[in-house]
């Protein structure tokens, strides 16, 4: 739905770009597009299939949002056993659960527009190098880097549980720039010393759970090696 | 001989440059300490020591606009914003002795061999009124490199009481000198004046032992280390997140882009601070030349004391100690190089 919310950007955006299919915004729908923007990730058996004929009627498929992105918030119940999931969708379980995976575990994704919500500089940027033929790449650094250039003081110095030096950066630092830490919202990024800032975070005092916590808020799928290991280390 | 003034009347001293000159002195915004543009001179903090931001983001801000351009009439229309920067005169209050050195090695890279405009314009007019300190930070070690008064300044202020002694280092230092303010200083006011120095650089020396005026020597020693074990151990620990870089006042790097709109047929070219700790640093179409974290980590020590050297004869670390301040990793850059000369 951020989509609707780049208000005098969307008029610029539409010159270019022609939507044929927008679930929540528009009435009837088009396929094959060029470009299918995939918000969430799919819980059951239909929605895995949708995905599927999605991928294969268009030519650019976008993971929009954290949840198609890494699993996101869904992503959590795979840490629970199925009952306790159920118990927190409070009695009434999507159909045929399954576990909320990243959508490239289901298809190839062609890109990624991280975080919740999703950051719309990134989106424009996106839809800007796609008319102008320009390669978009994804960041391959973190959130503290963009909350450096920002001259902000830093949370961990402050006791803080920032996620910051292991998330991908892009946000501009949003949540370090209000003063509050950064929960990992945009996952980790490839180069990411996931060990080295745990170790970090232990130093601080912050125990094996607080940590396994910490980082499966919005990435379990993508941090369940190194909580493994954690267990057990 | 050098001048004093009365501790009482520095404010007035201040508020008299301001009618003249931008003023730039300490300051806290959100926390944080850093030399700023002065709007009112009671804004004006007295720290014993350095500010936590640099002179750096004065003369060389983490994100500056180069130009604009648009495409028209089957061309390329361009605005350079450098007619922009204006020749305004500025004088920098309150800067410590680490800092102007670490300014005067920002020139050689930013002046010297190639020539930065943007940073020319802003360096160019900025008088130097620096401080020496009354006791260091716990990170401080610039007696590793000499002490805390640096070779070249405008004036130089020193505690020596109820006053301040102060060194005329320049022509256009000594033009700010106005009997309003300044009366002259007797021997024995410099002779306070050398105590006092003295007496703080002894209470850093204490604590940080290590001297590394013989470049030459240490500059080899620290090449030979290139393949030692130590680079392994701090790559494990460091989490790549620039901050040292960023922090360091004079670390120097950046990344040029191009912000267009949508068709790209108008957009302005702008920099941005980079850091060689981060993955893409090194990326180049054929191959990432430090793809390891602890080629990273060894190649930033080695900007500082290695290459430095080889290209213009000095170290680019100063001993501010704002890299170890920073690193939640707890990489102390002067522990680093204790066991790299030892
Ligand atoms: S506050 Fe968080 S994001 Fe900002 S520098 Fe510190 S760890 Fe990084
Ligand atoms: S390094 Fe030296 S000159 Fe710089 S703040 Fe510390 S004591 Fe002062
Ligand atoms: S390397 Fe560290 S101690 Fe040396 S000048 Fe830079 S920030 Fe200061
Ligand atoms: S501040 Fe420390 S952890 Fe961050 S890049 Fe520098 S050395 Fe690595």
């Amino acid at each position: 739905m951020q989509f609707l919310n780049l208000e005098a950007k969307i008029l610029e955006i539409l010159k270019y770009l022609n939507i044929k299919n927008f679930r929540l915004a528009k009435e009837y729908n088009e396929m094959p597009v060029d470009i299918a923007f995939v918000e969430g990730t799919p819980t059951t058996r239909e929605e895995v299939l949708k995905l599927l004929t999605i991928r294969k009627e268009s030519k650019i498929l976008v993971a929009l949002g954290t949840c198609a992105v890494t699993g996101g918030v869904p992503g959590l119940v795979n840490m629970m056993a199925k009952k306790e999931a159920m118990e927190v969708y409070d009695g009434f379980p999507p159909d045929v659960p399954i576990d909320p995976k990243p959508l490239e575990y289901y298809v190839n994704v062609d890109y990624n527009i991280y975080g919740c919500t999703f950051s719309k500089d990134e989106l424009i940027e996106l839809i800007t190098s796609l008319i102008i033929g320009k390669e978009y790449r994804d960041k391959e650094y973190s959130v503290c880097v963009e909350c450096s250039l920002r001259e902000n003081n830093c949370l961990l110095d402050d006791g803080h549980l920032c996620l910051g030096p292991i998330t991908r950066g892009g946000c501009k630092a949003l949540c370090p720039n209000n003063g509050k830490m950064c929960l990992g919202c945009r996952g980790p990024y490839e180069d990411a010393n996931i060990k080295g800032h745990i170790k970090i975070l232990q130093d601080m005092g912050f125990t094996k759970d607080e940590i396994i916590e910490s980082l499966s808020l919005f990435s379990y799928e993508k941090f369940k090696e190194v909580i493994s290991w954690l267990k057990e280390e | 001989m050098g001048v004093k003034i009365a501790k009482n009347r520095v404010n007035e001293f201040l508020k008299y440059l301001k009618e003249e000159y931008i003023l730039y002195a300490p300051v806290e915004e959100n926390g944080v300490s850093k030399i700023s543009k002065i709007e009112d001179t009671s804004d004006i903090i007295n720290l014993p020591y350095r500010t936590q931001i640099s002179l750096k983001p004065i003369f060389f801000p983490p994100e500056q606009k180069f130009f604009r351009f648009e495409k028209k009439n089957g061309g390329v229309e361009i605005e350079d914003y450098l007619p922009q920067e204006g020749d305004d005169k500025s004088i920098i209050f309150g800067v410590r002795g680490c800092d102007v050195n670490a300014i005067e090695v920002l020139d050689k890279y930013m002046l010297d061999e190639f020539e930065d405009p943007y940073y020319r314009k802003r360096r160019e007019n900025a008088i130097i009124i620096g401080i020496s300190c009354d006791y260091p930070k716990e990170s401080c070690f610039c007696t590793a490199f000499g002490g805390m008064v640096p070779e070249r300044y405008d004036l130089w202020f020193t505690d020596i009481g109820p006053h301040f002694y102060v060194d005329i280092g320049s022509k256009r230092g000594e033009k700010l000198i106005d009997d309003k303010f300044f009366e002259e200083a007797s021997e024995e006011d410099e002779m306070r004046k050398i105590r006092r120095i003295n007496s703080v650089e002894t209470k850093i020396n204490r604590k940080v032992k290590t001297n590394l005026h013989d470049i030459k020597k240490y500059y080899h020693k620290i090449k030979n280390r290139a393949d030692d074990s130590i680079w392994e151990e701090l790559g494990r620990k460091c989490v790549s997140c620039g901050k040292c870089n960023f922090i360091c006042p004079t670390c120097h790097c950046f990344d040029v882009k191009d912000m267009t709109n949508i068709d790209g047929s108008a957009g302005e070219r702008i920099r941005v601070w980079d850091s060689c700790h981060l993955y893409d640093y090194a990326k180049t179409s054929a191959e990432n030349f430090r793809e390891e974290r602890k080629a990273r980590v060894r190649y930033r020590i080695y900007d500082k004391f290695v290459f430095p050297v080889m290209r213009y004869g000095v170290y680019a670390c100063t001993g501010c100690g704002r890299c170890s301040e920073v690193c939640p990793a707890g990489i102390d850059i002067h522990a680093v190089v204790r066991r790299l000369i030892k």
